[in-house]
């Protein structure tokens, strides 16, 4: 450590550290994390529980039923119809995995970032995201109308030498959000082998032990074990770490590879990751606020946690106005004539821009739910309001259904020939089959809640006595 | 473990102005005043490749200003501990704005010379983007712009020093993020209301400037992604200068007990992710252009990689990427301060680099190497920039001992 030179150090002042306050309520103690967060699960649920999978678990059967009568009547049902071959059920599969993102971010980003408050949420968000792939996932598979066949996505070698297009951005998908799943199932699953553990040791009936402790993997909590398992989630975070950035990039590019204009823009990677970003934090806010409440857990899930989110929240959310804008200017911008009649075009005495033409309420719904709602963040009373906040979140989810389906969509119905322009009608199937994705959502979130610890108590434990903020100096040392 | 929370008083020593010999500072003034001379022969004999030069250079040292003005308002808007003993560093890089404004000042004259939209080459069949293009709007806009930076630059150094000044009263000052009671969420002080401002205002004016500055070179020619590109560059270059300019001053004592390596390590880590950054969003914007190949877009990169040009896109790829990432993957270099050395000088070179290569192909269908007179322009604004920069820093102390969480940031107890 070099010296400061002696004729400077006349100025000495001792500073107090500043006490950093912990992210804990001080008194708390172990055996009371564990009790708090690991009662219920043995407690019946009560009438809310069974009200929210009552509704769930009716509109999964609404959406299944709608499914089956697809794979009898084929896509036809559906409001694809030309120049609209992409409708709902891509504007879903984006939806969803966009809400996906919160929980990788959180685990895996917040991680590498020591934000120790994540502690609180990265367990509901890690499952938040699986459920939200799982819904995902479903889309494809459906909109490929022959879904036996899906399998003929994944390059296997067969007899007819036949291969997938390597180049093309769809199979990319496959492989991004197959990845993504994989990574997401193993990250969430170590982080709760220590808390299968304690929820064994907890239950009174034998099989309800026998179960736990083969989800636990024989935990014993020993020195050794928590060596492996925290050099395991350290390495794995890493690996998560890309996966937040590449998934919705490649999402992306599913539109922006393609020469249609409205689609063919480069900004689409990070204005979808951002974008993703937000309705991912919008969704783990709304779930959040349900669950503190319902499971008494205020103080974990405190008022803190909840505005560092909705920060995150408003910073994305900054993101995708300054994307949104960008576009705007660009069409004007332009020499592409495409491009402009996309945004500000008229034809045939019909003003077909952004904002006055057919799909100008969605144009106008995105703006308001994802751009001007969000502002009300800046103040500091709002985002530390769980009703404002919940509000703001549903709100944010809405508008970024809205933004995909202006993206998609209204996209397809300006192409190049006036000719071709069109215009696209969800039927009541399509209506159906995004209200069974929401329903098996919920279902699997509501099942997550009554049967895991939705936050992870080994976490807690181990931030209780200490600060906020991991000493990097600390950091270094155990690196070394 | 170490027992960092065990010592509740940690003595802050003000290290006093930065050790800077004034022979470095006579180099810098001497470059900057050959430099000039010989720029200004340049743009009068040789006016087309000497005001391309010049917008490189312009550009390349107002960008690194820009990333001291950014990097200061990031940390403030994120009310953030770690970053406290590197502040004033980036701070005293904003130092250079009101000279930047002047360039742009001198910009103006070469528009002709640069630009098809002001030689007249190119019309737009449009009359609002021909008054966009207007010889007076976008000169307005510019020099606009870069004053108002060069003020916002102003302001921040200024209640930075203020707080320092107080400090050594022995004053207290209530201009840091205070906590919520009870819990451990921030109260933004007014640094942080003003920061997240400035960064907004930052976000539309830098991507405007942008347009102007470098898209408007093939002014039929545009792409979203543009300004988000350069904004990855100054990122990277602000992380690499600061990182560099931190290590030359505690190799030679002027950072006192105050910087200790763990800074080191998190600045580091902070370029390696922003170098992930940059290579991603080059990388998307090559893949979709390329992808798409549109006649009309995919032109960029062919003049951009045919003649020669290839091979700096391939340099830029690994002084960029490549290098930084897989040499800053390692956690012991990270404390390495050679190492860390060259890792910011290259990645410094490459910005210039990055620039030059999207200047020169627009006139220049071969690769060229700088001549004399972009050289003399490197020479003068270099000069201009490290005169600027030392000699704030030789005046005032190169950490913000003022700032009452400079001790928490010294402990590594952050957030």
């Amino acid at each position: 450590m070099s010296q400061g030179h002696p004729e400077n150090t006349a100025q000495q002042h001792p500073m107090a550290l500043e006490a950093t306050p912990p992210i804990y309520r001080a008194d708390m103690t172990l055996t009371q994390v564990t009790r708090d967060i690991v009662a219920p699960l043995d407690r019946r649920p009560n009438g809310w529980w069974w009200f929210g999978f009552l509704i769930s678990i009716t509109l999964l059967a609404i959406g299944a039923s709608a499914v089956v009568y697809q794979f009898r009547e084929g896509l036809g049902i559906l409001g694809l119809t030309y120049p609209e071959m992409w409708g709902t059920y891509i504007v879903d599969f984006v939806f969803w995995i966009g809400i996906g993102h919160a929980g990788t971010l959180i685990s895996a980003i917040l991680f590498l970032f020591r934000q120790r408050w994540r502690t609180a949420i990265n367990r509901a968000a890690e499952a938040m995201t699986i459920f939200a792939v799982v819904c995902a996932g479903l889309f494809p598979l459906l909109h490929v109308g022959r879904t036996l066949l899906a399998y003929w996505l994944i390059p296997y070698p067969n007899f007819r030498q036949l291969w997938v297009n390597f180049r093309s951005p769809l199979i990319w998908d496959v492989f991004a959000v197959s990845t993504y799943a994989t990574v997401s199932l193993l990250f969430w699953y170590l982080g709760m082998v220590p808390d299968l553990a304690t929820v064994r040791d907890h239950k009174p009936g034998k099989w309800a032990r026998r179960v736990y402790g083969f989800f636990a993997m024989n935990w014993r909590g020993t020195a050794r074990d928590w060596h492996h398992y925290e050099s395991a989630y350290g390495m794995l975070a890493a690996i998560a770490t890309p996966l937040v950035l590449s998934v919705h990039s490649n999402v992306s590019m599913d539109f922006a590879t393609s020469t249609a204009p409205g689609w063919h823009s480069t900004i689409f990677p990070p204005y979808f990751v951002a974008g993703a970003i937000f309705s991912g934090f919008a969704m783990v806010i709304t779930l959040m606020v349900i669950v503190r409440k319902i499971y008494d857990l205020e103080d974990y899930l405190t008022v803190d946690h909840m505005e560092m989110m909705c920060k995150i929240m408003l910073v994305t959310s900054l993101i995708v106005a300054y994307a949104y804008a960008t576009e705007m200017f660009n069409a004007w911008y332009t020499s592409d004539i495409y491009e402009r009649n996309r945004f500000y075009g008229v034809h045939f005495g019909l003003t077909w821009t952004f904002f006055t033409g057919p799909y100008a309420y969605a144009a106008a719904l995105m703006v308001i739910c994802n751009v001007l709602t969000p502002q009300l963040l800046w103040i500091r009373r709002l985002r530390r309001s769980m009703p404002v906040m919940f509000v703001i979140s549903l709100i944010a989810n809405l508008g970024m259904w809205f933004e995909r389906y202006t993206i998609i969509v209204s996209s397809q119905a300006r192409q190049f020939l006036p000719s071709s322009f069109g215009y696209y009608r969800p039927t009541r199937f399509d209506y159906a089959v995004l209200a069974g994705s929401f329903g098996l959502f919920f279902t699997l979130f509501l099942l997550f809640v009554r049967f895991v610890p939705v936050i992870a108590v080994a976490e807690v434990k181990a931030v209780l006595r200490q600060p906020v903020g991991e000493p990097a100096a600390v950091m270094e040392e155990s690196h070394a | 473990m170490s027992s960092l929370h065990d010592t509740a008083v940690i003595k802050i020593e003000d290290p006093g102005p930065a050790q800077i010999s004034p022979r470095l500072r006579r180099g810098f003034a001497l470059a900057a005043g050959v430099g000039i001379v010989f720029t200004v022969l340049g743009l009068f004999l040789e006016p087309h490749r000497a005001w391309s030069g010049y917008l490189v250079n312009y550009l390349y040292f107002l960008i690194l200003g820009m990333a001291g003005l950014f990097l200061t308002a990031l940390h403030y808007a994120a009310g953030a501990t770690w970053s406290i003993p590197f502040r004033r560093i980036a701070e005293s890089l904003t130092r250079y704005l009101p000279i930047a404004a002047l360039s742009t000042v001198v910009l103006v004259f070469g528009f002709k010379d640069i630009y098809p939209w002001a030689a007249g080459t190119v019309h737009f069949h449009r009359a609002t983007k021909t008054a966009w293009f207007g010889y007076g709007f976008t000169a307005g806009r510019l020099i606009i712009f870069s004053a108002l930076w060069a003020l916002c630059g102003w302001i921040f150094v200024r209640r930075s020093l203020n707080q320092d000044a107080a400090w050594r009263r022995g004053a207290a000052t209530n201009w840091e993020p205070r906590r919520v009671p009870g819990g451990f969420g921030k109260i933004p002080s007014f640094n942080g209301r003003f920061s997240a401002a400035f960064l907004l205002f930052f976000a539309i004016t830098f991507s405007l400037a942008a347009i102007d500055w470098l898209m408007s070179l093939e002014p039929n020619w545009n792409t979203t992604m543009y300004a988000v590109y350069i904004f990855a560059g100054l990122f990277e270059a602000g992380l690499a200068l600061v990182l560099l300019i931190s290590v030359l001053l505690r190799r030679r004592g002027s950072m006192g007990q105050i910087l200790r390596d763990h800074h080191y390590v998190d600045l580091a880590r902070m370029l390696h992710a922003f170098s992930i950054f940059m290579v991603y969003i080059g990388f998307e914007q090559y893949l979709l252009i390329w992808y798409a190949n549109y006649p009309s877009e995919a032109v960029y990169y062919h003049q951009r990689i045919v003649g020669g040009w290839g091979y700096v896109l391939l340099f830029l790829l690994f002084a960029k990427w490549v290098i930084p990432f897989t040499v800053l993957l390692n956690q012991k270099i990270r404390k390495n301060e050679k190492a860390l050395i060259a890792i910011a000088s290259l990645v410094l070179f490459a910005e210039w680099v990055d620039l030059y290569w999207l200047v020169m192909p627009v006139t220049h269908a071969h690769f060229v190497l700088p001549n004399w007179a972009v050289i003399a322009e490197l020479l003068a604004f270099l000069g201009l920039f490290g005169w600027a920069v030392t000699s704030f820093l030789a005046r005032n102390s190169p950490v913000p001992v003022g700032d009452p969480r400079l001790v928490n940031a010294v402990a590594g107890d952050y957030l």
